[in-house]
């Protein structure tokens, strides 16, 4: 099996090559099982008021479910579930969904009411039922699409590995001068 | 004296002690730990007034007095267009409510309690109180502390979940190491 020159300016890791990674059959089968279940009772701390939680809890549920996908099947996978652009419209939407709902309790209203009341919202029921509308299915779920998607990006940013560094450094002459210096050494040690 | 040491550090140990001293100081008016009925969360005293008679009787038939709206203007507390009721062993205090979109159908909240003993003491009742009582006929939310959080203190977590945002940004953008959007 041949090792892939991986060790450009980081830590140092051998990469074996992909899709020859040893993957351990009960964390793969667990993780398969519990991963839907647990987004299941993300969504229902988000969104359901009756128990404790709210949009920070439910989020950070999801979140970890994303980060269990990356950890056990692997980050590039994991990313090619949740691609980068996906994902920061994601995290800014949810800030959205928040503060558009404030906006549009004002426009729609015509300045009757300030930002953030619920209960100026023209939806056809009651004051109180306006505002628990809102906060439940608008606000809540904002802060959760907001937070998930939060989380999952850190991990992930902070979850890089040396390929896919590699792939992105092929475009610049940098990278490719490091290569060139990196197979001479390595012919080298070849050599020897 | 121990050698080394200096002016800075003498001045930095006597800050820490003051500091304790000053921490235990607090601790004696710190009400009893997990006490519902504590004065913080209940009710925080604002003044004490003397009592007459004349005030009871118009406390009695529903009239606020004027020493006592002269008392509360002098707080910085609204003082105009108050009503009371008589609850047993005190009076509730109400103010109306000035926002078009609220149904004032009945009187709000109670927002003013007074005690008429000896003295007549003015309390105002705490936000807490408020909260348990009313949140779920207000908001519609069984949930206390959804309801406070994204309701009553809605621009605060909206700032939070701003914080959060721009963490994530700044992290996209010290630490993404791969991939372009």
């Amino acid at each position: 099996m041949s090792v892939k020159k991986a060790e450009i300016g980081t830590g140092g890791w051998k990469e074996k090559e992909r899709g020859k990674e040893e993957r351990d059959v009960i964390v793969d089968t667990v993780a398969r099982v519990m991963i839907p279940l647990a987004q299941l009772f993300a969504l229902y701390v988000m969104i359901g008021t009756e128990g404790a939680g709210g949009g920070f809890q439910g989020g950070v549920i999801f979140a970890a479910t994303l980060i269990l996908f990356g950890t056990v099947f692997g980050v590039k996978r994991g990313r090619e579930a949740l691609p980068e652009g996906i994902n920061a419209i994601l995290n800014s939407l949810g800030l959205y969904i928040y503060a558009g709902v404030g906006i549009l309790c004002i426009i729609l209203t015509m300045g009757a009411v300030e930002y953030l009341n619920y209960g100026g919202f023209p939806l056809p029921t009651e004051f109180a039922l306006r505002r628990g509308y809102l906060v439940t299915y608008a606000v809540e779920v904002g802060i959760g699409i907001t937070v998930a998607t939060v989380f999952a990006s850190l991990f992930f940013d902070l979850a890089w590995r040396e390929d896919v560094i590699e792939s992105r450094e092929a475009s610049s002459a940098v990278a490719s001068a490091r290569r060139e210096a990196d197979a001479r050494s390595s012919g080298a040690q070849g050599g020897e | 004296m121990v050698s080394g040491l200096k002016l800075l550090h003498v001045v930095g140990l006597l800050t820490v002690f003051l500091l304790a001293c000053l921490f235990f100081y607090v601790l004696e008016d710190v009400p009893s730990f997990g006490d519902p009925h504590s004065p913080a969360n209940e009710r925080v005293l604002l003044s004490k007034i003397n009592a007459s008679p004349q005030i009871i009787n118009e406390l009695n038939e529903g009239i606020v007095p004027e020493v006592l709206k002269s008392e509360l203007e002098k707080r910085g507390f609204y003082a105009e267009e108050l009503s009371v009721m008589h609850k047993g062993d005190h009076y509730d205090i109400y103010i109306p409510t000035n926002e078009s979109e609220f149904n004032t159908k009945e009187p709000e909240v109670p927002f003013y309690l007074v005690v008429a003993d000896n003295a007549i003491e003015i309390y105002r009742y705490a936000p807490a109180v408020r909260y348990e009582e009313r949140v779920e006929e207000e908001c519609g939310v069984p949930n206390m502390v959804t309801a406070i959080l994204a309701d009553y203190r809605g621009y605060d977590t909206l700032g939070e979940t701003t914080v959060i945002f721009t963490a994530c940004v700044a992290v996209i953008l010290l630490l993404r190491r791969y991939g372009r959007l």
